[in-house]
């Protein structure tokens, strides 16, 4: 099964925006993880400043075969351009993605 | 904005672990480990010590399983011998909540204090001048306020130190609570007064040690679906905004883990609001002056408790939970009734409703679901979309009561609807409610949700409405 794009609140359409600067997160949404927090997660477009939105590419993922849903210590899961995040909180989630976009300001 | 909770976590963790390992047939085996898994060595405490850490975790399992969080410190027994006195048909427990001690952190005593490393001992010395009990003197060089002194009145914490330097230190549950029925006892810890406590649940969300649990029932339910028992799901109007997939999915997720049929709530909502709208009519024609809703059962529990100045006017009209029960007791005699929703007050009200047997959270569902497997969910069905599942009716959402009256009273131009809604129970609403009784408010009709944002945002809440 394959990522699905999932509307972030807000989410505007920008002409200006390069392909290539997009942050894809991922947020995988088996019901543990959903659960565990990720149902929190799903709302993060209304937690991060509107003029970032279009960079970013909100998806929800079916559990990867890897993360092991019964490892609920680690649950829940996010993936931020590519990497693994265990334990994924809202928090979490918006300071990795603020992270990036820094770095990205910086550049 | 809601922040992640980590007392939240560990209760839906722990309820996880548990269905699964009841779904497994181990639990009886597992009961007793379930603290060390959760918290294994190695990990990091989040109390003084890991011993701390599960010994909180215990008294999870006893409110888990329906007891009190205080039968943890009876050091001759362990969790495996609760769970052996459970069946399908156990006892429900009385009273929905119960305060841990081990849990609880005993919060110092509710004061204002003057951070001392802000104060910066300014000329201005405003808060000493705007003390009314001449509390606040300067001590070492910086301000003091004396507790002995202190009213609590707030008056130095309102834009009066420009340094930030004076903070109200609250209880957290004793803040939450809106008619004063959690306090610490002599021990220092919190305990509830059940004369006094509506059961709103809103000391359960409060507290940052997760100390005040909820009593559950999910063992007993898994035993019924176990049992292959006819059991029917009373599904609350809620329901359908807190679990991904639509109302389809959600019923055959029911039929799958062993829901035999399913009720909806949300249709004995619309019978409850035409009955409440009908009684509205005949008082106001008898000369009425008020009517107060009563679908919501934490403002019922208020009113009896604390405001029984209301009583007369309370709506006599039963909630669409026992309109459903009863519906579902006539169709389906001889099976257990489970209703499922966000509240913890639902817990109390359903004691005296003859048509509900049980009553799960919508977290106790979400973890029958993970252990059955019955939540067959693909990535898309978590993206929200515009069905008519949402947009089904005006009873499967909440607060209908008020649209109900407006339709029905098209139909009698000589009485007018002056309707006022009250979004969440706290200490201003609750003068808002005197201001009714004493007649300085011009309303006929009350609908008041002891939540915010109604029965979605309730306590036990598994996503939260946008």
């Amino acid at each position: 099964m394959a990522p699905q794009p999932y509307p972030a609140r807000g989410e505007k359409e920008s002409a200006n925006m390069s392909e290539n600067s997009k942050i894809e997160v991922e947020i995988f949404c088996g019901m543990t993880c959903y659960m565990l927090g990720n149902a929190r997660i799903l709302n993060i477009g209304a937690h991060l400043p509107e003029k970032w939105l279009p960079q970013i590419e909100l998806m929800v993922s079916p559990c990867p075969v890897d993360c092991g849903c019964l490892d609920l210590a680690k649950a829940p899961f996010a993936r931020i351009n590519g990497q693994l995040i265990q334990n994924a909180t809202l928090e979490s989630v918006c300071d990795a993605i603020t992270e990036i976009m820094n770095r990205q300001q910086e550049a | 904005m809601e922040y992640s909770n980590s007392p939240e976590r560990q209760r839906r963790e722990l309820m996880i672990r548990l269905a699964c390992e009841f779904k497994k047939g181990t639990l009886q085996d597992t009961i007793d480990k379930l603290p060390c898994y959760i918290k294994p060595s190695g990990s990091k405490p989040l109390h003084c010590c890991l011993e701390h850490d599960r010994a909180v975790i215990r008294c999870r399992i006893m409110a888990l399983l329906g007891f009190d969080a205080q039968d943890e410190q009876d050091d001759s027994r362990f969790p495996h011998e609760y769970l052996e006195l459970l069946s399908a048909d156990s006892e429900r427990p009385e009273r929905p909540l119960t305060v841990a001690a081990t849990a609880c952190s005993c919060c110092p005593d509710a004061k204002i204090e003057v951070v001392q490393n802000l104060c910066r001992n300014c000329f201005a010395q405003t808060c000493i001048h705007v003390c009314p009990n001449n509390a606040i003197n300067v001590m070492r060089g910086k301000a003091f306020i004396n507790q002995e002194s202190c009213v609590q009145c707030g008056k130095c914490l309102i834009d009066v130190c420009l340094y930030n330097a004076i903070k109200r230190f609250p209880i957290p549950c004793e803040a939450a609570c809106p008619v004063g029925a959690i306090r610490k006892n002599e021990q220092g810890h919190a305990e509830i007064d059940f004369k006094k406590c509506t059961f709103c649940g809103k000391c359960f969300r409060a507290c940052p040690y997760g100390a005040v649990m909820q009593r559950s029932e999910l063992v007993p339910v898994l035993k019924t679906l176990a049992e292959g028992r006819q059991a029917v799901a009373l599904v609350a109007p809620s329901t359908l905004h807190q679990f991904p997939g639509g109302r389809e999915k959600l019923f055959k997720s029911l039929r799958k883990v062993g829901f035999t049929e399913i009720v909806e709530v949300g249709e004995a909502a619309e019978t409850a609001a035409s009955l409440a709208a009908e009684e509205f009519i005949r008082k106001m024609k008898l000369g009425g002056k008020l009517v107060a809703d009563s679908s919501c059962p934490a403002f019922v529990e208020l009113v009896r408790r604390h405001l029984p100045a209301m009583r007369p006017y309370l709506s006599s009209v039963p909630s669409a939970m026992a309109l459903a029960g009863q519906k579902a007791r006539e169709l389906y005699p001889d099976a257990v009734n489970v209703f499922i929703g966000p509240c913890i007050a639902k817990r109390f009200e359903s004691l005296s409703c003859a048509g509900v047997d049980r009553v799960i959270t919508f977290e106790e569902l979400g973890a029958i679901l993970i252990a059955f497997g019955g939540a067959e969910l693909e990535p898309q069905d978590y993206i929200p979309q515009d069905s008519d599942d949402m947009e089904h009716d005006f009873s499967r959402t909440c607060a209908a009561t008020g649209a109900m009256l407006a339709s029905a009273l098209e139909s009698e131009p000589m009485l007018e609807l002056q309707e006022k809604f009250i979004d969440g129970i706290n200490a201003q609403t609750l003068k808002l409610l005197h201001l009714f009784l004493f007649g300085r408010s011009h309303a006929n009709f009350i609908e008041v949700h002891g939540c915010n944002g109604g029965c979605q945002n309730g306590p036990c809440s598994l996503a939260i409405p946008e």
